[in-house]
Formats: C-alpha cells, sequence, structure tokens
C-alpha cells in the first residue's frame, strides 16, 4: 500500500461526494412511503392477534356456557376470526423477516 | 429507530455512501439507484442498526447486495455491458497536486477507472473495499462472503493486473 500504486488507488477512491438534491428529496418520498407501510403492517399485526384473542376467549366462553345454538354460531364466527387472525399475523411476520433477508443483513 | 433518527444517521455517512455506490455502479444514473434503494432497504431493517456498532458498515453491506441484484437487473436491461469506462470520474483531487500536474493525475485517474471498470467483478469488489477505506481483510471478507485468504489473494491480483497494465503505459 505505501507503493506509487497503492497511492494511486487511495487517490483514486478518495473522492467523497454526496447525493443530489432531487434524489435526496425522492429518498425522502420513498422512505415516508415505507414508514407507512410499517406502520400499516403493525397496525395489521395488533389488529389481528386481537381478533385470534378475542376469538379464544369466545370459544371458552361458549365452553362455559351450555354450548347453544346461538353460541354456536358466535363460536364459528369466532373460530373463523381465529383462525383469519393467526393468518395474517403470521403473514405480517413473514414478511417482515423476508424483507431483513432480501437485504442481505440475516 | 424513528425516521428523523435514521435521516441523521443517512446525513452523516451519505457521502461515503453515494460515492460508494458511485465507484461500484461506476455510471451516475445506476449509482443514484442504488444510493436510493440501498437507503430504502437500510430503513426496513433499521431495527439492526445499532449506532454504537458500525452503522457506516452496514449500509456499505447492503449496498454491496444491492449491487449485485441490481447489476443482474441492469445486464438484462442493457444498461451494463462488462468493461465499460467508468463514466464522469469525480472531479475532486487529494489535496496538493500543482495546477500542471493535475491534467496528469486526472487522465492517470481516468485511466485506473477504466483499468478498475474493465476488471472482473471479482476482483474489483475487494480493491474497492480495501481503498475505500476503513476496512480490514476480515471485514472484506464477511461483506463480500469469501475467506480471508480468498481475499488477500484477489487484491494481489486485482493490484498485479493494474500494475503490468499501468507499466506497460508508462504510468508506474
Amino acid at each position: 500500500m505505501s507503493d506509487e500504486l497503492g497511492r494511486i488507488l487511495q487517490a483514486h477512491f478518495s473522492g467523497r461526494e454526496g447525493p443530489p438534491e432531487a434524489l435526496r428529496a425522492a429518498l425522502r418520498q420513498g422512505l415516508l412511503a415505507v414508514e407507512r407501510r410499517q406502520k400499516r403492517r403493525a397496525a395489521w399485526l395488533v389488529l389481528s392477534y386481537s381478533a385470534a384473542l378475542s376469538a379464544a376467549l369466545g370459544l371458552l366462553l361458549w365452553l362455559l356456557l351450555g354450548q347453544s345454538v346461538l353460541a354456536g354460531a358466535v363460536n364459528a364466527l369466532s373460530a373463523f376470526a381465529l383462525l383469519g387472525g393467526v393468518a395474517i399475523a403470521l403473514a405480517c411476520q413473514r414478511a417482515e423477516e423476508k424483507g431483513g433477508s432480501q437485504n442481505g443483513t440475516r | 429507530m424513528l425516521l428523523g433518527e435514521f435521516e441523521a444517521l443517512l446525513r452523516a455517512h451519505e457521502r461515503v455512501l453515494f460515492s460508494f455506490c458511485r465507484h461500484l455502479a461506476q455510471n451516475r444514473e445506476l449509482a443514484e439507484e442504488l444510493y436510493q434503494e440501498t437507503a430504502l432497504a437500510a430503513f426496513e431493517t433499521m431495527k439492526r442498526i445499532d449506532p454504537a456498532q458500525n452503522p457506516k458498515a452496514f449500509l456499505l453491506q447492503i449496498a454491496i447486495n444491492k449491487w449485485k441484484n441490481l447489476r443482474r437487473k441492469a445486464a438484462r436491461r442493457g444498461r451494463l455491458a462488462p468493461g465499460v469506462p467508468a463514466e464522469g470520474r469525480f472531479e475532486e483531487l487529494p489535496g496538493g497536486i500543482e495546477p500542471e500536474g493535475a491534467a496528469l493525475e486526472r487522465a492517470l485517474q481516468g485511466r485506473v477507472g477504466e483499468l478498475l471498470a474493465a476488471m472482473k467483478e471479482g476482483l474489483r469488489l475487494p480493491l474497492i473495499l480495501f481503498y475505500f477505506g476503513e476496512n480490514d481483510l476480515g471485514a472484506i471478507a464477511r461483506a463480500l462472503k469469501i475467506p480471508k485468504g480468498t481475499v488477500k489473494s484477489r487484491l494481489h491480483r486485482g493490484r498485479e493486473l493494474l500494475r503490468e497494465a499501468l507499466t506497460k503505459e508508462g504510468w508506474l
């Protein structure tokens, strides 16, 4: 590195240039879009876990309260919410993990 | 890390990152695309950025990974051909160069850019990482996911190729 070629290469790679203003502005828009998407995803995650939890509670109540026809219908809906909630939560988590692995950070 | 924090982090490293992208892509349009993709990907995975660690290395690592994808895409779109000479070298020259020497230095740096552009990616990347600064062999090996010994031999081969060409042309 101390030889002439080393000096030439160091000089070659020594220049530092910032991104142009238009690129900065475009990037800011992109970052805001990513932030919005992340917030939406987090909201879905909370919503789906809540659905799963309430469905589990519904099932418990149905078992405790005599298993009537009405309770059965409510339970069917609860089961549907449970499955949907878990599916959405898993999809959100997988999407987040996939994002990380695509960037080569894991 | 919030958007504001990430933007501050990016501002602190934007010159390094953008210059690195320009050296990787050797084409302003592609470099801008690469810079943008790198920053967006870093933001998406920013939970893993620990400012106490080395965020610059993290950003450069993402840039390398993104470059590999972008290169394939760009080659398919015909925007990148192997051996295309470097376009628009940085206008900055190292300090202390006399005006009469500047033209010669610029010509030399232009030629070095062309030689690097013509070099195989496997030899070019270790050279960029090594001479871009603050990268020891271990860090380069981790960034390129190759053994340390391979980094050493590729650096050696890359330097020898450059030395040979520059000596033949009378620059060295």
